[in-house]
């Protein structure tokens, strides 16, 4: 290619590069919502709010014990081994169980509910537990525990032979 | 249709060029930027011979940890083969196209493999479900090298070929830049969102105070000093609005050299900030941000406080108004007449 012409398209090569990742960073998210990699629109904890949500799940009884109050699962390191570990999993999990109990998908809520039995709380034989979604300020509940509200999904057993 | 992409490049350029000329001779100042190029591609080269080298030992483990792969679509032709073990051999085959490009910089063809074998390397690490964003900028420089011009040593370069040559560094730094400004641009479009409900948000006080806590609660992290930001959130407001405007700006800086180091340094600082508050790593950024920004080639031998000053984008010419500096009164060596 002749050296000029070879210039004067690396003049436009930033510019082409930026509108070219642009278009499949921002605007080429794939049908689930993915991320196309190596394209990524770099929206990292973007957004800040004073009321926030997450859906839990909260412990109330665990071998024929009732606890004074609900606890929720990952508060309760002495007891299960995945709570101590801060298992990101259970998160993903809760979040589907949630969709799963909206769209009213009874396979896939028996599906779910089953790992949390076997997998998360394997340490208790029976339990009793509920799925909630915390309405809560960040700041207040990371300083006083204070939640806004709860909003509680679905409370299951697990039980003996489960 | 090429007069008009080109009238309109120049217009952009024209707007979001510094107004203040360097004062590095203009002829010189090629050949040095050339020279100093060619070694940040080669010191490219040698890192991620490095980086490839410390990723072995960590695909290695994954391999034998987990049968679990959910193959990105750069390595989609492993399923078919359906042996794990060539994962572990894909950042051998990138330390050495790295070792090669970096012996041989005058060859294109050593640059296009080590940006394929650099992707499908990035690419198994994030083949189990989740995809992190460390290797991307690694990625990103890789493949915009391949666009470089073969200048080969030893020989006298011509001007064309050195311009080119700085025009590909150029695309590979905004590029760069590029990521932060997109970065920046969705927080002030969340800050702008919750402005509009009226309810507190990223230009809010306690806006970083809230994000912090958020992340504390879900990860049960306890970053070295988040809980200081958290509790004095007048000291954190001014600190988060100024790093949204590093972001924001960010690709601006590319055409504006006097900022070079600087930005380099602050975005150094902000990764800095995302360990010491969120526990977010991004170690590969303090190295590529030092490559292309502190050691950047276009950085002036000389320039002033006002100018680099005035060279900031928004408001720089409003704050350099207030500035007395003696026009001679430079940072750094004083230019050759």
């Amino acid at each position: 290619m002749n050296k000029y012409v070879s210039y004067r398209l690396s003049r436009q090569l930033g510019a082409f590069l930026i509108c070219a990742y642009t278009l499949m960073a921002v605007f080429g998210t794939r049908p689930d919502g993915l991320e196309t990699f190596p394209f990524f629109n770099w929206s990292l904890f973007s957004t800040s709010s004073g009321v926030r949500s997450d859906v839990v799940v909260r412990v109330h009884s665990i071998d024929g014990r009732e606890l004074s109050s609900p606890r929720l699962y990952y508060d309760m390191k002495e007891t299960f081994m995945h709570a101590r570990r801060q298992d990101p999993n259970l998160f993903k999990i809760a979040d589907r169980l949630m969709i799963a109990i909206r769209e009213n998908d009874s396979a896939v809520v028996s599906n779910l509910r089953g790992l949390i039995e076997r997998r998360y709380m394997a340490e208790a034989s029976t339990a009793k537990y509920d799925l909630s979604v915390l309405i809560y300020n960040p700041v207040d509940r990371l300083q006083t525990g204070a939640v806004k509200r709860i909003m509680v999904l679905a409370t299951y057993e697990k039980a003996a032979d489960g | 249709m090429d007069k008009m992409i080109t009238s309109a490049a120049r217009r952009a350029r024209r707007i979001f060029s510094s107004n203040q000329p360097l004062t590095d001779p203009v002829f010189g100042r090629v050949g040095e930027q050339f020279n100093r190029a060619q070694y940040f591609v080669r010191i490219y080269y040698i890192v991620s011979a490095f980086i490839s080298y410390s990723l072995m030992n960590g695909l290695h483990a994954r391999v034998l940890r987990s049968g679990e792969w959910d193959y990105l679509w750069p390595l989609a032709w492993l399923a078919q083969i359906n042996d794990n073990s060539i994962i572990e051999w894909l950042p051998v085959a990138a330390l050495f196209a790295s070792l090669f490009a970096f012996q041989f910089p005058a060859f294109r063809v050593f640059r296009v493999v080590f940006a394929i074998l650099c992707l499908f390397t990035a690419a198994a690490f994030n083949s189990q479900g989740s995809i992190s964003h460390g290797l991307h900028v690694w990625f990103w420089i890789g493949f915009g090298l391949v666009f470089l011009p073969n200048a080969p040593a030893n020989h006298a370069v011509p001007r064309t070929v050195k311009m080119t040559y700085l025009s590909v560094i150029v695309a590979v730094q905004a590029l760069i830049l590029f990521f932060y400004t997109l970065a920046g641009f969705w927080k002030i479009l969340a800050g702008l969102t919750s402005l509009l409900r009226g309810v507190e948000g990223n230009f809010s006080p306690r806006g970083l105070s809230l994000q912090l806590a958020d992340r504390m609660l879900q990860t049960g992290t306890s970053p070295l000093l988040a809980d200081v930001v958290i509790a004095n959130f007048w000291l954190s407001w001014p600190m988060f609005l100024a790093l949204i405007y590093i972001q924001l700006v960010a690709v601006i800086i590319v055409l504006r050299p006097r900022l070079h180091v600087l930005w380099g340094y602050l975005l150094m600082m902000f990764h800095l900030g995302t360990w010491l508050l969120m526990e977010i790593a991004f170690q590969h950024h303090i190295l590529f941000l030092g490559l292309l920004f502190v050691m950047s080639p276009f950085r002036p031998r000389s320039w002033t406080v006002r100018d680099a000053i005035s060279d900031l984008p928004v408001f720089g010419r409003l704050l350099a108004l207030g500035w007395r500096t003696h026009p001679d009164k430079r940072v750094g060596p004083v230019p050759a007449e």
